[in-house]
């Protein structure tokens, strides 16, 4: 009995010994070698010319995205840390506007103010967490985003000054919808992402 | 003397060192000696130009990002090849161009004398042989036959057992014998 094809292949030792004794079995061998050499010595195929600039150009770019990313992680974190102190700010020195208490004897003009802060405030935490989202998604466009997040922190921090030192509810509304379109270009910016293609 | 290339090429130990701190030169050098193999086993294995030069991107970028894990204990040539064939199944199978077997087909496919002649003697052109084979066929043999991996090995890169391996082998020598005897009739009756 003669070695099968798949015998052939891969040789074991049962098979070594039956090639030994048997001349058609080293003759199929043979055959399945020249075969072998001739896969073996395909010729090397050309790389493409500009094939070391795509090489680099595309490690710096993956260089460049992680570094990104981790500003981003950073910036994650203190925005987070921003939201919550302002809502800390918001509960302790704002009690009647947090809880919609609104004093009686305010007038209808303070009312007005009061319900527009109110709404503004609720916007904003919408949108806040549809960039949260974003955020988690990485679906942010780069350039776009660096600007915004320090225009949006130097917002961030002077609500948080406006609540601390009392400001009228003109400045607070004014930086509350400062606010709020910051975060809808960054949205916006996320809606149309630069497809970077090396 | 002969001289080396593709993979057998060496390279200074002191290249190697220099790419792990960084500099851009040595990494360079690295591209230039081996990418012709790189980009070689990858179009052999995808026959696409482009899924080829992404591999090789791909593969050269992951080697400049994890250079620092190659500790020397192998050849570097055999670290980068590995990633390289890593990188293109990975691609052929993210492409759904995987044609799976059963477990029993191997029983199915009775020997059918492959080997009872050295067939490939009439072909002048072999690569255009091995395009006419499934990506998965070429894949395997070229894996099998040419880079010397075993049938565990190949199914630990497909995700399959080593009966897909071989019985994938079994059908790429099935079918080069087919291509081989088809052109034989035509140059015969060129005759």
């Amino acid at each position: 009995m003669h070695l099968s094809d798949e015998q052939l292949i891969e040789l074991d030792s049962n098979a070594r010994s039956h090639i030994a004794d048997c001349h058609q079995c080293q003759q199929k061998i043979a055959n399945l070698e020249n075969l072998r050499q001739r896969l073996r010595a395909l010729p090397e195929v050309p790389a493409p010319e500009n094939g070391w600039l795509r090489v680099s150009q595309a490690y710096q770019f993956q260089v460049e995205q992680q570094q990104a990313r981790k500003q981003v992680s950073f910036w994650r974190f203190s925005s987070f840390a921003l939201v919550a102190s302002l809502s800390l700010v918001l509960f302790f020195l704002w009690p009647s506007e947090k809880a919609g208490q609104l004093d009686q004897s305010m007038s209808e003009n303070q009312l007005a103010h009061s319900q527009k802060l109110k709404s503004l405030i609720e916007q904003n935490d919408l949108l806040q967490q549809q960039l949260n989202r974003q955020l988690m998604l990485n679906h942010l466009d780069e350039a776009n985003f660096k600007r915004l997040q320090v225009e949006l922190s130097v917002v961030d921090k002077a609500l948080q000054q406006a609540y601390i030192q009392r400001l009228g509810s003109d400045e607070k509304v004014q930086l509350w919808q400062q606010r709020q379109r910051l975060i809808e270009q960054l949205l916006e910016s996320a809606k149309r992402p630069e497809i970077v293609k090396i | 003397m002969t001289t080396k290339i593709g993979f057998q090429q060496e390279l200074p130990e002191e290249v190697v060192e220099q790419a792990k701190r960084g500099d851009m030169k040595a990494f360079e050098q690295i591209y230039r000696t081996y990418a012709n193999a790189c980009y070689s086993v990858a179009l052999r294995i995808c026959d696409q130009t482009t899924m080829a030069q992404d591999v090789m991107q791909e593969s050269f970028v992951k080697v400049m990002r994890r250079i620092e894990s190659f500790r020397g204990d192998g050849r570097f040539a055999s670290w980068l090849k590995q990633i390289v064939i890593h990188e293109t199944i990975n691609r052929i199978r993210s492409n759904n161009r995987i044609h799976l077997v059963g477990e029993d087909e191997l029983l199915k496919s009775e020997s059918k004398d492959l080997f009872n002649q050295s067939w490939l003697d009439v072909c002048r052109d072999l690569d255009s042989f091995l395009s006419r084979l499934s990506t998965t066929a070429r894949a395997v043999l070229l894996l099998h036959e040419v880079e010397g991996y075993s049938h565990r090995e190949i199914a630990n890169l497909f995700g399959k057992s080593e009966s897909f391996s071989k019985i994938t082998l079994f059908r790429a020598y099935a079918a080069l014998k087919q291509l081989a005897e088809k052109q034989q009739e035509r140059q015969n009756a060129l005759k």
